[in-house]
């Protein structure tokens, strides 16, 4: 909320006709604003668990991938919360419950949780914690450090091919500036050019998909790539909103885990395809938008692009859905 | 104001004492001053737009317009409701905004509501406010679109209001002395507090609708439609009640809403200024406000026990809210009777 803050203290004073005492001010801000996005890197981390059979007892361990370089840790989320087709908040939902234990690497380094413990009581689902991505306080992943999840299927689920997903949010920070100087001087004209950001929606679209994303087919393994327009000024993106992609408006969140995306483009939000849905719960429902912590530069004239696949789990409803990406100009 | 309120309190009782020291109370009231002073300088618009689908059609597509306003104000979100308010497809369709030059369009494409414009459960914020000038209006489009190809299909009255708030360059007099008045609460007082006015129709009889029995002390505390001393009886589309505040007895900084409405439509207006939130217009008291969350379908929403108003309201001493109730003639829900209305304030 601070961008958005910013800007209505700025329009507040450009009504009130005091806009250009704090005009130096507000461009300060902006400029040093692009300069953090520009010098960031929003990272998505995740630890996958598979249980084919769905029943109860069944563990297994994941480790998310190791990076060249150190990163603040601000929160996590899974998709094991609310699973359950008809009776989302009770312990044992259809999809069944996980437990979780969360390790880190490296010798002589405080765990997150010794225990295990069901992944609704520290991750989501509101029953002992927020549905929230921002844990109470960051703590930094050196680079070559892993996160391990150790999951164990808690109550057996409904259905067989279950996936959950323990998702990381993170963020880097590059100690040097390394981007092309004529960035900047791009960016400080841009700022004088436009006295007040403006926001905009950007979609993620397929190619014939009607302003939205569409799979080719209803099934596993299904393949698309979206793209946004190329952005006609250097702009920010602040988090994202996602429909219907594996969660239609009508049946709800508990339609299970069933696609992945990562968005690529420029720096790279994840190496790896992850499960979206341990994003989901904490976009909702009183946030309903994914926020990065630091926005991340898109690039005048360049684009973002998303790739899906489909997984093997409950079918309906996953061969259509719609990102927008929450954006603001430099 | 939550924090810094709890902060000089935390400080306050550590210096074993019930007010906070006198650096940090000095702090404190110059924060309550400055947001006095904002809330005073600021005034909330709901420009409402509403419109239908001409026929079930997944090509149909219908434009509207909000009114031309007479300030420049600051559009900082909107919501989206449609008239069948008892079923998950509330909000049919698609839509987008687009702004007069030289603003851009929101988004080139349609989108999807449900998520982020959903009323009051969700965000409603755009990821940045905008400056609309007097007399501009803006353009939405609504269309049937994919995801929403093979979804069924309505044509009742969907409604979106914009969230806005007009700026004023100078207070006059009467605003000058409100502001003095209230300051001067600021420096009388500790701490802000928190007040709840309820609305209720006046002289009215509120009853349980299984049996038509009154409420114990039901009298004067509720909304109530005619006739009175029924409510198992559907109240008929078009009707009109009012429900009122009590008097504000200090400067009071109203920041929520709550109902319990169905099927109605609501215009507010502060009788001390005779100022009209909606601009005199009817809007669906469910675009400011719905108890459920569009997630869990069916489950009522434990996130927002009211609508927070987009800029705090300042009501003057004196003064109450008056709100007339209107069962709206295209929902397909009746209004509930009786059914609650709250405003939550604090004090400056």
């Amino acid at each position: 909320m601070a961008i958005y803050n910013e800007i209505f203290d700025q329009c507040f004073r450009t009504l009130q006709g005091t806009g250009n005492k704090a005009l130096e001010g507000y461009r300060r801000t902006r400029y040093n604003r692009a300069v953090l996005a520009l010098r960031s890197q929003n990272y998505f981390l995740s630890c996958l668990f598979f249980n084919e059979s769905g029943a109860a007892g069944v563990t297994g361990v994941d480790r998310t991938l190791p990076l060249e370089r150190p990163i603040i840790i601000r929160g996590g989320g899974t998709n094991a919360a609310i699973i359950g087709n008809n009776a989302p908040v009770v312990d044992a939902p259809s999809r069944g419950s996980i437990n979780i234990k969360i390790f880190r690497s490296g010798s002589n380094r405080a765990q997150l949780s010794l225990e295990s413990m069901l992944s609704t009581q520290f991750l989501s689902c509101g029953a002992g914690q927020k549905w929230e991505f921002d844990w109470p306080i960051p703590w930094v992943l050196d680079k070559n450090e892993i996160i391990q999840c150790n999951f164990e299927q808690a109550s057996a689920t409904d259905n067989t091919d279950q996936y959950y997903a323990v998702n990381f949010y993170g963020v880097a920070v590059d100690p040097q500036l390394r981007c092309d100087p004529s960035i900047l001087e791009d960016v400080k004209e841009q700022i004088l050019k436009t006295p007040i950001q403006k926001p905009r929606y950007l979609h993620l679209k397929t190619d014939q998909g009607a302003g939205t994303i569409v799979l080719p087919t209803i099934g596993s393994d299904e393949r698309a790539v979206a793209n946004t327009i190329e952005v006609p000024e250097h702009m920010l993106i602040l988090g994202w909103r996602r429909v219907i992609v594996g969660m239609g408006p009508h049946t709800g969140a508990w339609t299970p885990t069933n696609v992945r995306l990562v968005v690529t483009g420029g720096k790279a939000f994840s190496r790896v395809e992850i499960p979206v849905h341990g994003f989901e719960y904490f976009t909702t429902p009183d946030n309903a938008t994914f926020r990065f912590a630091v926005p991340h530069f898109l690039q005048k004239g360049a684009s973002l692009s998303l790739s899906i696949t489909s997984t093997i789990e409950t079918l309906d409803e996953q061969y259509m859905g719609e990102i927008e990406l929450l954006a603001v100009s430099v | 104001m939550y924090d810094s309120q709890l902060d000089a309190m935390i400080k306050a009782l550590a210096s074993g004492r019930m007010t906070p020291p006198f650096d940090v109370a000095k702090q404190f009231k110059q924060k309550r001053i400055n947001s006095l002073n904002r809330a005073l300088g600021c005034t909330n618009v709901f420009a409402s737009a509403s419109g239908n689908f001409p026929l079930t059609d997944s090509n149909a597509t219908f434009t509207t317009y909000t009114k031309p306003l007479q300030r420049d104000v600051i559009v900082m979100g909107c919501s989206l409701m449609a008239a069948d308010e008892r079923q998950d497809n509330r909000i049919t369709g698609e839509f987008r905004v687009r702004l007069p030059n030289p603003l851009e369009h929101l988004s080139q494409n349609y989108i999807f509501p449900a998520l982020g414009f959903a009323p009051a459960t969700y965000s409603v914020l755009f990821p940045a406010p905008f400056i609309l000038k007097a007399s501009e209006q803006i353009q939405v489009d609504f269309g049937w679109n994919a995801p929403q190809a093979g979804e069924p299909l309505t044509t009742g009255r969907v409604e979106i209001v914009f969230f806005c708030a007009s700026v004023k360059d100078c207070f006059d007099q009467d605003d000058a002395d409100l502001f003095d008045r209230a300051a001067r609460y600021v420096n009388e007082t500790d701490y802000q507090r928190r007040v709840l006015l309820n609305s209720a129709t006046q002289g009215s009889i509120a009853v349980t609708s299984q049996t038509d029995s009154p409420f114990l002390g039901g009298i004067s505390n509720m909304v109530v439609y005619t006739p009175p001393g029924i409510s198992s009886v559907a109240v008929t589309k078009g009707t009109l009640t009012s429900s009122e505040t009590r008097q504000a007895d200090v400067p009071l900084l109203v920041v929520g809403f709550s109902t319990a409405a169905c099927g109605e439509s609501i215009r507010i207006t502060d009788t001390g200024t005779g100022y009209s939130f909606t601009q005199g217009d009817f809007i669906y008291s469910h675009s400011l406000f719905y108890p459920e969350e569009f997630i869990h379908s069916l489950y009522r929403g434990p996130y927002y026990s009211y609508f927070r108003l987009p800029v705090p309201h300042l009501l003057r001493p004196g003064a109450t809210l008056f709100t007339e109730h209107l069962a709206t003639p295209e929902a397909e829900q009746d209004p509930f009777n009786p059914e609650y209305l709250v405003w939550e304030c604090i004090t400056p």
